[in-house]
């Protein structure tokens, strides 16, 4: 007990036994926490597998990483390979979660008219109706629905005064013109008046996201630029670290997350389409085309 | 043989010798010292547990360090209680197997044959068929039967229908033993709490005058057992009994401690009922191996002579199984001892008319096992005061071993079960992005799996204490199955029912609010199953 507590403690705190030249040393190594949220996900470190997720674990802690950066790359049959470079730290735990999604990412049309189950006794006909999912879904399209959302920046920054610093410093004026403001819990998330993707952390640096932070600290937000620039984002439903962003060539995940290179997954690419979230649910619309998209 | 003379300067004159609670004491000075003493056993769980929460909101690094040594000290325990607990399994076996009577007759002349048993059955409100379970034992053992006397101990508050019951028992019985007398205890005597302790110390009295004194018989050679009524005796308790005493090198100044086995209703009872039963039994199991912290507990023994020394069992006390010993300690300078026997008596696992009433009287029975805190303060007081001279060594040992028994009893099972996620609830971001963090749940539940092994053994153990199948019964595989599968719930098991009641027994007793003794109701489905001790059914394969 005497001798077996200060050695559990010292392994779980990382240390490590290390073989340097001629002589075993403690070494402190971190790790690397894949929160897949799916289970079969491979996870690989610098090309080498080294676990996966399971029915009952959908996440995977790779330890005994020494301080460095490695390439973090999560594979599954159907879904889009993801890779990362991430920073290890002694001690730390880097945490990600990739942005997996089907590929490609499927899509149940939402056709205008519907078959309904009503027969005629004498003459067998298959009567069909207005689509009324169709027509409940258009009208989250309607251009009255995107309006500029000053009333919910005025309500964030009563709730925050330290706001207003922080959105001047990100370009406010864009701001109040864009229609574009998002908020998830503390994380807001709007397009300023060049296309980029600005956000903002407004939580306490306690509860900054790690994506957000270094050893040596916090940054209180970040810019996505994306190569043509956005026109429409919002939060892909179920997440708070994940966007849908309408660009001039289509709709795209795209991972919050910038750390070692971000994952920018087509969902529909086609020019002009558009989209809107709804009840946990994400919509896209082209032309006449309406689908509901099934991540 | 022990000094049974009691003079002025005894012990027993002592302040507070009799002290059920601080109030007892008549100087204000030995009464506030009784009353903090009162109060350290909460203090110390509930500081340990509010100190634990507070350690992993404000150092959750230093939090996750203690619960890693705290998970390996359990470990190392469970390891440790689990060697005693298989080695006096094997005791128990060998000593169910042993002819004691022919024990006896090896002895030189005729040591044991001069001990005469007096069997104590205190009762309140108990069915005939419980009383008559308990009798037939008695009547199914191998000692001279002339020399058993068996005293029915009626309390007149439960009526005069109980009380008669006794009579008519007793006088049925009486032909078939050496004696059987009904000792009727009165209500409301003067300092006395109702109870089991001043029902048998009246009917010890009483018993003496009428048996003792009137056969001639010397009180050192009366071996007394103090029976719940529920208490069913195996074939060769008494000629056990005796050969323990007779080969002691002091009887007068040891105590003799059967295994409590709460087996005689175990398949009537729910799964929760039978791990509670059955972990009590297997903690007596443990305590037998590791005689130097031996107290009495439930049904236990003495002779005649040191029960009269300290004037028999506290009137004025809910705990008076343990207390008899914690008065013979001090009143013996610390010299007398319990001897354990590894020979089981067994008795009734809870069980009421509904699960609910199952589980609520099983709370409060452990409540009443866990406010044996009681004697923490007892213990405390008269090791500072000094009383009978026992040896610093000695005081200290017990005192400590009272107080981490207790506090053992109502913090470790929180701590196991919930002080490991504290540190990743309250902890904050920057703690639960380390990798001290992520390793925390591996390394606690590690050390738990493994901890768990322990149950494994008592399941195994637990087999091995089942009294036979009752036929009537319907499903016998499924509920063979259950008995293994039941100790799964253990971790719910010693948290809701061991360290709760404790807790609450030591924050009653820390703000004053004493308990009152509770009789635990004896109920059984079918009569058929009280017996089966008596039968020589469970034989501990």
């Amino acid at each position: 007990m005497i001798v077996g507590a200060p050695i559990l403690i010292l392994y779980a705190q990382g240390y490590r036994l290390a073989d340097i030249g001629d002589a075993f040393t403690f070494r402190e190594t971190g790790g690397v926490y894949v929160a897949a949220g799916l289970s079969g996900v491979s996870v690989s470190v610098d090309d080498e597998a080294r676990d996966q997720t399971s029915f009952l674990s959908h996440g995977v802690l790779i330890q005994n990483l020494t301080e460095g950066e490695y390439l973090i790359s999560t594979t599954r049959p159907g879904y889009f390979n993801l890779g990362k470079a991430l920073p290890v730290y002694p001690s730390i735990v880097t945490e990600w979660r990739p942005l997996l999604l089907p590929d490609p990412v499927p899509l149940r049309e939402i056709p205008e008219f519907v078959a309904t189950a009503a027969t005629s006794s004498s003459v067998k006909v298959i009567p069909f109706v207005k689509n009324p999912e169709r027509t409940s879904v258009l009208a989250l399209f309607a251009p009255a629905t995107s309006t500029p959302k000053a009333g919910a920046t005025s309500t964030l920054v009563a709730a925050n005064p330290n706001l207003v610093e922080l959105l001047v410093e990100a370009d406010l004026p864009s701001l109040v013109s864009e229609p574009t403001l998002r908020r998830s819990n503390d994380l807001i998330v709007w397009i300023d008046n060049l296309g980029a993707v600005r956000l903002v952390w407004l939580g306490s640096i306690d509860s900054t996201p790690q994506y957000l932070c270094s050893p040596t600290g916090c940054k209180e937000g970040d810019m996505i630029r994306l190569p043509l620039g956005v026109n429409w984002l919002d939060f892909l439903p179920g997440r708070t670290d994940a966007l849908i962003a309408i660009t001039p060539t289509g709709a795209y995940a795209v991972e919050i997350d910038g750390r070692g290179g971000r994952a920018i997954l087509p969902i529909l690419e086609q020019p002009g389409v558009e989209a809107r979230v709804f009840g946990g649910s994400l919509y896209l619309k082209l032309g006449q085309k309406v689908w509901e998209v099934e991540i | 043989m022990a000094d049974l003379t009691v003079t002025a300067a005894s012990p027993i004159g002592a302040p507070g010798f009799h002290a059920g609670r601080a109030a007892d004491l008549v100087a204000p000075r030995d009464q506030r010292l009784y009353r903090s003493l009162e109060i350290l056993p909460g203090v110390l769980s509930w500081g340990t547990l509010v100190g634990a929460a507070v350690l992993a909101w404000t150092l959750p690094v230093w939090a996750a360090f203690f619960i890693i040594a705290f998970d390996l000290y359990w470990l190392s325990k469970t390891a440790y209680l689990s060697v005693h607990h298989f080695h006096n399994w094997r005791r128990m076996k060998r000593a169910l197997a042993l002819d004691w009577a022919g024990e006896i007759r090896k002895l030189p002349g005729t040591a044991a044959e001069r001990f005469t048993h007096l069997v104590l059955l205190p009762y309140y409100r108990e069915s005939e068929a419980v009383i008559r379970g308990t009798l037939e034992s008695i009547l199914a053992n191998d000692y001279d039967h002339r020399k058993i006397f068996v005293v029915l101990a009626a309390e007149a508050r439960a009526g005069e229908e109980f009380v008669a019951l006794g009579r008519q028992l007793a006088a049925e019985y009486a032909p078939r033993l050496g004696a059987a007398i009904c000792t009727v205890h009165p209500a409301g005597l003067p300092d006395e709490m109702p109870g089991k302790g001043s029902n048998i110390a009246y009917a010890a009295d009483e018993a003496r005058l009428a048996l003792v004194l009137s056969c001639g018989l010397r009180e050192e050679e009366v071996l007394v057992s103090a029976f719940d009524i529920d208490t069913v005796v195996f074939p060769r308790y008494f000629s056990c009994l005796a050969w323990h005493a007779a080969t002691d090198r002091d009887p007068a100044a040891a105590s003799f401690q059967p295994v409590p086995l709460y087996n005689n209703n175990l398949w009537d009872a729910p799964s929760f009922s039978r791990v509670a039963a059955l972990s009590s039994t297997f903690w007596q199991m443990i305590e037998q191996e590791r005689p130097e912290r031996l107290v009495t507990f439930s049904s236990h023994a003495c002779t005649l002579s040191a029960l009269r020394r300290v004037g028999y069992w506290q009137r004025n006390m809910v705990s008076e199984d343990s207390r008899i010993y914690w008065n013979l300690f001090f009143a013996t300078g610390g010299k007398h001892r319990v001897v354990p026997m590894a020979y089981p008596v067994s008795m009734d696992a809870n069980l009421a008319s509904t699960v609910a009433g199952t589980a609520a009287n099983i709370y409060r029975q452990h409540r009443r096992w866990t406010w044996g805190v009681e004697n923490v303060p007892y213990v405390l007081f008269h090791s500072i005061r000094g009383t009978g001279g026992v040896s610093l060594r000695r005081r200290l040992l017990a005192s400590f071993v009272q107080l981490e028994g207790f506090w053992s009893l109502a913090t470790n099972p929180f701590l196991i079960l919930l002080l490991g996620w504290l540190p990743l609830l309250l902890g904050g971001n920057a703690f639960n992005e380390t990798v001290l963090a992520y390793n925390l749940p591996k390394v606690t539940s590690l050390l738990m799996t493994l901890a768990m092994c322990g149950v494994l053994l008592s399941a195994i153990v637990g087999l091995s204490l089942l009294p036979p199948y009752p036929e009537r019964l319907p499903g016998k595989f499924r509920r063979y199955a259950a008995m293994v599968l039941q100790w799964v719930l253990v971790p719910i098991h010693i948290t809701i029912f061991g360290a709760i009641p404790g807790l609450d027994a030591q924050t009653r007793l820390m703000l004053g609010r004493y308990m009152g003794f509770w009789v635990t109701p004896k109920h059984r489905r079918e009569r058929e199953t009280a017996p089966a001790a008596a039968a020589g059914a469970v034989s501990v394969q």
